[in-house]
């Protein structure tokens, strides 16, 4: 069984981050940086550096959520979903005002976290199991993206595009400020308040954390709810991303957020993991994708390829904990 | 996952009439549904139901009962296998491209073919007990695999054809009375059940469902029993993929994959196999397979595209696992 407390606030800090801190996985992270700039010669440039910036935005907004989920004992399958339902929605329903502009992002982040209030109330009241609960949602909000947009198109106002892709040089603003205000606001959430601390508590231990009067229920639902409005926003960059809607482009963050999340060493089944390790895990896999066409692999083995990570990385983080019999 | 190992209980005290609730939806709930729909159905046209329609749409549910038996013997001992749809679409595809439409070689491929599908069940079964990853993780990865292998072996085009034979096996009628894949479905549904009932291993799977750490505290090779459900859910994914693969009739990567995986998983919470595992059963499961394609194929008639589709299959799977959690709970 997980112990109920993570290990990072007990003892000497410093000494105690160390062990306990997702260290191995920056020092794969740095290696496999100076294996690409030593052998791959288009890597260490401008413009490639900049193009795995803006790819991980959307990865990395998914994967904080994510960790909300993860950590608190959950799992979130839907955040593809919702990905693909909020490019979709906005490539049609976005027109070139400011006025509608506001309404509709509005509406699909109400939208977006109301798919994160369903999940989390089927799984906190009715007891579902939150992978079920999640791969129903995710296959209702597809549904929906569907009824949006059959096929990858769409208008996207031009001025929306811009804003979100404002770069000065090679530095991708927006996209970055994305990425650091995410990660900002997830570690806060996650250090500075109740809400994440309990977090942490539920995942660790649900019935510790129900005898010692946290309302686990409403931790589960706002857990599951923090992770849909971050999926949400990752949606809305990928639409200026690609200046379009698509029902298929949301396919791959289930999959990919997870990996980057165990990854990061968070182990499923929560109570453990920081957001400090999930950042790595993005990078990681930010540049794993890109670095595979730069050096002319299939696209189809990259699927083999991340199957075979994800596997890897759970049994690695799974080896240290005992669980009882299988 | 934890709460399972406290949580788990069937519907089986206190209470009586809500035992009597829980216990006609467990068992024979999905049949009775089932009859309700037809009935309804007939009244708004009187050609679904008649008797050459309901075989026909048995010939087409067959692929996707056949895999639900295999998903359903996995969540009866407290896990998913989410490879199920994409092994159904390697074995398509391998087929096709090694048999190129002749029967040379029939029989051997075949036997490849199930052995590939139970070596996959096999390896997802070792990764879940010997290396400690959760199920739905390590069936995740594998999926992941398999659909990268298909991609790889097609190039992403359709890939040779399936041979008269195996069609016939798909969507043939023998003597034009009864689809030879219903009969198949059929015959392995009583397998399935024989197996599930009277062997000592059908209960050891139940009690592994319903208690693991009893289970290995009265002696049962828990792992074992895994790896065996594993390996058996691997090789009707197998039978599953040639029996769609004749139906289809030619290689592709679109065929089988994530419908199939979430059909799967829809029969047999339709047909009352909790997640929580050791509740439940193949003939609900049989039910579940049917009713999921008659009223697919309504929908279709109504003119409902993949999207609404999609998300019926969503809200099928929510809605009916929510209901079945609560009547658990309630039970308890």
């Amino acid at each position: 069984m997980v112990t109920p407390v993570s290990g990072i606030w007990q003892g000497n800090k410093l000494l105690s981050r160390i062990k306990t801190g997702p260290w191995i996985i920056y020092v794969i992270l740095v290696l496999f940086f100076l294996f690409n700039v030593v052998f791959c010669p288009f890597f260490w440039t401008g413009f490639n550096i900049s193009n795995i910036i803006s790819q991980s935005a959307v990865l990395m907004l998914v994967s904080v959520g994510q960790s909300f989920a993860i950590i608190g004992g959950g799992l979130d399958f839907s955040v593809g979903g919702i990905v693909s339902l909020t490019t979709c929605f906005i490539a049609t329903q976005m027109r070139n005002s400011p006025f509608s502009m506001l309404l509709t992002l509005a509406l699909i982040l109400c939208v977006g976290m109301g798919i994160g209030a369903i999940n989390g109330t089927g799984i906190a009241f009715f007891g579902i199991n939150p992978f079920i609960m999640t791969i129903g949602t995710m296959s209702v909000a597809k549904g929906i993206s569907f009824v949006f947009r059959e096929y990858p198109g769409g208008y996207v106002p031009p001025a929306y595009i811009k804003g979100m892709t404002w770069s000065i040089g090679f530095v991708p603003v927006v996209p970055v400020l994305l990425m650091v205000g995410a990660v900002t606001t997830g570690a806060v959430l996650f250090r500075k308040t109740c809400f994440g601390r309990y977090v942490y508590a539920v995942g660790g231990n649900e019935e510790s954390a129900r005898a010692i009067g946290i309302n686990v229920n409403a931790t589960k639902i706002l857990s599951f709810v923090v992770c849909a409005l971050f999926a949400t926003m990752g949606g809305l960059f990928m639409t200026a991303r690609i200046a379009s809607g698509d029902p298929f482009i949301g396919d791959s963050f289930p999959l990919d957020s997870i990996t980057a999340v165990v990854l990061g060493g968070v182990i499923i089944g929560g109570g453990r993991g920081s957001l400090m390790g999930v950042v790595a895990g993005v990078i990681l896999i930010g540049v794993f994708n890109v670095v595979l066409t730069l050096f002319d692999v299939s696209p189809y083995y990259q699927y083999i390829i991340k199957g075979a990570l994800l596997i890897f990385a759970v049994a690695i983080t799974f080896r240290k904990e005992k669980r009882e019999y299988a | 996952m934890k709460p399972s190992i406290t949580e788990r209980t069937s519907a089986e005290d206190k209470h009586p009439r809500r035992d009597i609730f829980g216990k006609i939806l467990s068992k024979g709930g999905i049949f009775l549904i089932l009859l309700i729909c037809l009935f309804v159905f007939g009244i708004l046209s009187p050609a679904l139901v008649s008797l050459s329609h309901l075989l026909s749409l048995a010939c087409y549910a067959a692929p996707l009962g056949i895999v639900a038996m295999g998903q359903s013997i996995v969540m009866l001992t407290g896990c998913f296998d989410l490879s199920v749809g994409a092994t159904m679409t390697l074995i398509n595809v391998i087929g096709a491209g090694t048999l190129e439409g002749s029967e040379q070689n029939l029989v051997p491929i075949l036997v490849f073919l199930l052995g590939l599908g139970a070596l996959i069940g096999f390896v997802n079964g070792v990764g879940v007990t010997k290396l400690k990853i959760p199920a739905f993780m390590m069936t995740l990865g594998m999926w992941l695999v398999l659909r990268g292998v298909v991609l790889v072996y097609t190039k992403g085009g359709p890939k040779g054809f399936w041979p008269s034979s195996i069609q016939f096996l798909g969507k043939g009628w023998i003597g034009g009375v009864i689809p030879a894949a219903t009969v198949l479905w059929l015959a392995l549904t009583i397998v399935g059940v024989y197996l599930l009932r009277k062997t000592t291993w059908g209960s050891y799977v139940y009690a592994t469902g319903g208690n693991p750490t009893t289970s290995f505290l009265s002696g049962i090779k828990v792992h074992n029993v895994l790896i065996l459900a594993f390996t058996l859910c691997g090789l009707i994914s197998a039978v599953a993929g040639i029996v769609l693969s004749g139906y289809v009739g030619w290689g592709s990567f679109q065929v089988g994959g994530e419908q199939y995986l979430l059909g799967s998983i829809a029969a047999s919470v339709l047909g009352g196999t909790t997640f929580s595992g050791g509740v439940g059963g193949l003939t609900g499961t049989f039910g579940g397979a049917y009713l999921l394609t008659i009223t697919d194929s309504v929908l279709t008639m109504l003119g409902v595209g993949y999207a609404g589709r999609l998300i019926f299959t969503g809200s099928i799977i929510v809605v009916v696992t929510g209901f079945y959690e609560k009547i658990t709970k309630k039970a308890r």
